[in-house]
């Protein structure tokens, strides 16, 4: 610390011209940074249902499912000829891999003594073509209910689209395209349509989220500063924070997902709080009447510790969740952490090099004067010196408390959990799970010989097993396709008796359409297939229940007649985020605690102060997990968060520990400490709270109800940080740190 | 005054030899189409992942002024042996008949399958038939360039449908060497996108030299990645078929 406040006040200007050639550097990158909240953001890239579903996808050529509804009387000449326009333009958008409506759909029956195949739209459209279609979607298995609603009101738009496309462009095109083709109302669901709505909302979000923040926490620094400067030093410094740590995104190709809205702000609230103590301190002197270099001086060297800690606490609180196996989590923990050291060396030295070059202010008001809340830190500070063991107690019976209701949380994942109730997103999803049985889908990989009629057979009863759950709308294989066939050959459902049966309607159906109408349910070889289940959209219990019952029932029925049977798809990832995320739970905040200990053990030369250090982080952190399970809140990518982030922003405690330590070796009593360290302390405690947990807020203003959740629980953490901080901790220190080395803390850091 | 008029004289000779695009065209289509033609062809699906699948069929296929008559037999993979499937066109009618072995039954079979998939490979129907020669009529064809290969003139002629012609591809581009007029590569078009692209190798003359036919083709479809190789093979031109060819009886005799 002393080097970093030299070098501020001996090159003041070298120091701003470095910080602005490195924020230039960084912020090149900014223009490489890109969003991505898709399924397969959210899962490692080894993960074994995630290897199946690429093999899948380049066998079947087939993609994210997403459907479009399209409402009004459809059976009309007019209508028709909309839904092949709109199917036609969908086509044609970058991205979008395979378009399945009636348009593109095929009719093969028996008329007259001819095996009839041709496409199920004839090129001209009158009334009696229309009916004649009619009849024939509604008998088939294959359409009705699936491309064509029964009550006739809608039509279906099944859209495949490559998953690595940007999702906000395909998404804008696709509705551009049926709103211009199609005159009704289009209702779009399917995990591509929620990425694309998570990608608007982000960019829709993040700016007016970072302002918001900006706002209050500039509010909070200037009623505690009451300057102009006191406001804009701290900003700038996490200003300069936030370009680094999103630009090193940038130039590491990360891709932000919905979580990553959350970064601005942390950075923003942590960052922020590291400048606020060196102010206060600089103002203190300054008052005290001690010149501006001096000033400078001391407050970056005495409070230089505290922040160091506290710094070094956030980082590594957040560089924990760089254990995580969730990459958007991963690359979120590194810029955070990034961002706190940016924050930390801004506040230490951009910040004294600047004051040292500004003119003295004009009025200089103590931030540490006497006023209402010093007078309240006084009277808590003198209660705790009573109160010691029964301010322990109640932490440990909170503690207690908070653990039984830690095993109530569950996790959920589901996009649709992103959005309010009242969020359109949901409304859309809503009505096509209602209307065409489901916008999600599971699929089922099948390898073995698909000639064998026996295989097909048990696909068959595996998909009617299937149908007979309420969240399964319908099932579709190549089973299905070879039955519709051999009843138009024969007059009646049913499969072929022999491999060779099976092998030749397989070719005449090659022969009568186009081949990738096969390609989507078997690859050309007859050796893997590819059944599809649509399923509702269902909160993450409700579908590892039902993917662990289609699991089961292919097991059972597939599994003795092929050589494997496997689920994935992305309703399959998004399940195996949700393991990960309760997994990576234990592993980071273990970890987080683990560091945050060690970095306060070692700085300050003692192993019971280290331990005592994290109580207060203990404590919150339970009582986080406590309410989430007492209230139902779920574990979600957001709220996952919180753990880590809670020591990140809740370690300015340190700056309580600190005080009582120097109170210690100055030589007074241990009362006479504590006392010092929350009159002393308390009030930065205390803005810094008001700082952090104000910026938090803005996060309320989020469109994904994670965040929201994420905002009111960090409203609680930074309360309950700051409660804990003022009484738990100083107990514990009065209680089990008596001495101390003789080492000047301060000097030593 | 003298290098002028040798300039000139170059430009106007160039200008003489060059072929338009409707030229080129024309000369293409004046190769004679064989009256009948029988022999083996293998088929080579490949995947995306270079998986290979072979399917081998007989062709026999017959043509007169008025009547058009093929005949495919399958002989392997073994499951699909003895498959057949018949197409005569007749005054702009077209009779298809299906016969699959393991229902022992021949269907006749309606609707167009001009654009569909010929034996679920990369070539439909419409590829096949325009082999042996496209409308050229339906077609406006305009030179791009010409290239030079192998110290051969190679033109480079664009043909997109005339309005009204109904077509699988909004356009095609065909690289036909000035030696033999037997275009070497097509590429097919489908909204102005790359679709298709077809190359003609190993062309081979029959019937002493009056017809010039390739034997290998390779179909590859770019959008995605698949392709057929086609070889021709024991390809007999302008023998005589018997007409019993083209019957059920003879669809189903193995």
């Amino acid at each position: 610390m002393h080097i970093l406040s030299q070098l501020a006040i001996r090159h003041p200007w070298r120091v701003i011209l470095l910080f602005a050639a490195l924020s230039a550097a960084f912020g090149a990158g900014l223009r490489g940074l890109e969003l991505d909240n898709s399924p397969e953001s959210l899962v490692p890239p080894d993960l074994p249902a995630k290897l199946l579903l690429d093999r899948a996808r380049d066998t079947f050529g087939g993609g994210d499912m997403e459907l479009a509804a399209l409402e009004g009387e459809i059976w009309t000449p007019a209508a028709l000829e909309q839904l092949r326009a709109a199917t036609e333009a969908v086509s044609g958008i970058e991205g979008v891999k395979r378009v399945t409506s009636l348009a593109s759909a095929k009719r093969m029956e028996e008329e007259d003594g001819f095996l009839l195949v041709e496409d199920l739209l004839p090129e001209n459209l009158d009334e009696e073509a229309v009916a004649t279609i009619r009849a024939y979607v509604d008998n088939h298995p294959l359409y009705s209910g699936r491309l064509a609603s029964s009550d006739g009101r809608y039509a279906a738009v099944i859209m495949e689209v490559d998953p690595e496309s940007d999702m906000k462009r395909l998404n804008h095109e696709i509705a551009a395209a049926l709103a211009e083709t199609w005159s009704g109302p289009v209702h779009l669901a399917g995990t591509p349509a929620l990425s694309g709505y998570i990608l608007d909302t982000m960019a829709r979000d993040i700016p007016r989220q970072l302002l918001l923040a900006i706002l209050i926490i500039g509010l909070v620094f200037f009623v505690n500063f009451r300057s102009q400067r006191g406001v804009l030093l701290p900003l700038l410094t996490v200003l300069v924070a936030l370009v680094w740590a999103l630009g090193l995104g940038g130039w590491l190709g990360f891709k932000l997902g919905m979580i990553s809205s959350i970064l601005p702000v942390v950075v923003l609230a942590v960052g922020s709080s590291f400048t606020l103590h060196v102010l206060n301190r600089f103002y203190h002197e300054l008052a005290a009447g001690v010149s501006r270099r001096e000033a400078v001086l001391l407050a970056t060297r005495e409070t230089g510790l505290g922040v160091l800690v506290s710094a070094l606490a956030a980082g590594a609180g957040l560089a924990a969740l760089f254990s995580s196996s969730i990459p958007q989590i991963k690359s979120f923990g590194l810029l955070a952490a990034f961002g706190v050291f940016a924050a930390f060396l801004a506040s230490s030295l951009l910040a004294p090099s600047i004051l040292v070059l500004l003119k003295n202010p004009r009025r200089v008001m103590d931030p540490e004067r006497p006023d209402a809340i010093s007078r309240a830190m006084r009277a808590i500070g003198s209660w705790l010196l009573g109160a010691r063991k029964m301010v322990l107690l109640a932490a440990l019976l909170f503690l207690g408390l908070m653990l039984v209701f830690v095993p109530r949380i569950h996790a959920e994942t589901s996009f649709l959990s992103y959005f309010p109730e009242t969020a359109p997103p949901r409304a859309a999803t809503e009505l096509v799970d209602r209307v065409f049985g489901g916008s999600d889908n599971v699929i089922l990989i099948v390898d073995g010989d698909l000639k064998d009629p026996e295989l097909l057979e048990a696909i068959h009863r595996f998909e009617q097993k299937v149908a007979t759950y309420p969240e399964v709308g319908s099932a579709a294989s190549i089973a299905d396709v070879i039955r519709e066939l051999h009843k138009a050959l024969t007059g009646s459902y049913g499969l072929p008796d022999s491999r060779e049966g099976v092998a030749q309607e397989l070719l005449l159906y090659q022969m009568s359409g186009d081949p990738d109408d096969l390609a989507q349910f078997m690859d050309e070889a007859a050796t893997t297939a590819q059944v599809t289940v649509q399923v509702r959209s269902l909160p993450s219990g409700a579908m590892r229940d039902l993917v662990e019952r289609i699991q089961s029932d292919a097991e059972k029925i597939i599994g003795p007649r092929a050589n494997a049977v496997n689920t994935t798809g992305s309703t399959v990832l998004m399940l195996e985020t949700m393991r990960l995320i309760l997994h990576d739970q234990y592993v980071s905040l273990g970890l987080a605690f683990i560091l945050v200990a060690l970095f306060n053990a070692w700085l300050l030369r003692s192993w019971t102060v280290g331990l005592v250090s994290i109580i207060p982080l203990v404590l919150t952190v339970s009582g986080q997990f406590g309410l989430m399970g007492m209230f139902g809140v779920p574990l979600d990518t957001a709220t996952a968060l919180i753990g880590a982030i809670a020591i990140g922003v809740g370690d300015y405690s340190v700056h309580i520990i600190v005080r009582y330590l120097e109170e210690l070796r100055r030589g007074r009593s241990t009362a006479e400490a504590a006392r010092e360290s929350v009159y002393v302390s308390g009030r930065a405690v205390f803005f810094t709270a008001l700082a952090i947990g104000g910026g938090f807020m803005a996060l309320l203003l989020s469109g994904f109800a994670p965040i929201q959740t994420f905002a009111k629980l960090m409203g609680f953490t930074v309360s309950a940080t700051a409660l804990f901080a003022l009484t738990a901790l100083p107990a514990a220190l009065l209680v089990f740190v008596h001495k101390y080395g003789k080492q000047e803390v301060i000097q030593d850091a | 005054m003298r290098k002028l008029f040798t300039v000139l004289l170059l430009v106007s000779a160039s200008l003489a030899l060059a072929l338009s695009g409707e030229e080129v065209m024309q000369k293409v289509d004046a190769h004679p189409s064989p009256a009948s033609m029988q022999g083996t062809m293998v088929m080579q699906l490949i995947g995306k992942q270079g998986k290979v699948l072979t399917r081998e069929i007989r062709v026999w296929s017959k043509r007169t002024a008025t009547e058009e008559k093929m005949l495919i037999k399958f002989v392997a993979p073994a499951d699909v042996k003895g498959t057949a499937f018949l197409t005569i066109r007749k005054g702009g009618k077209e009779e298809m008949k299906l016969y699959l072995p393991a229902l022992k039954r021949v269907r006749r079979i309606a609707g167009s399958q001009k654009k569909g998939s010929f034996m679920g490979s990369d070539f439909s129907y419409d590829d096949i038939s325009n082999l042996s020669g496209m409308e050229i009529e339906d077609y406006n064809h305009k030179l791009l360039r010409t290239e030079n290969k192998d110290g051969v003139e190679v033109y480079v002629v664009e043909s997109t449908p005339k309005p009204g012609v109904d077509s699988s591809y909004s356009k095609q581009i065909a690289w036909v060497p000035a030696d033999t007029f037997v275009p070497t590569r097509i590429e097919f078009y489908k909204k102005d996108k790359l679709y298709k692209v077809l190359t003609n190798s190993a062309v081979k003359p029959f019937a002493d030299g009056k017809y010039l036919i390739p034997t290998l083709l390779q179909m590859e479809n770019v959008t995605n990645g698949h392709k057929t190789v086609l070889e021709q093979k024991d390809l007999q031109i302008d023998v005589a078929i018997d007409d019993a060819v083209f019957t059920e009886r003879f669809m189903k005799k193995r």
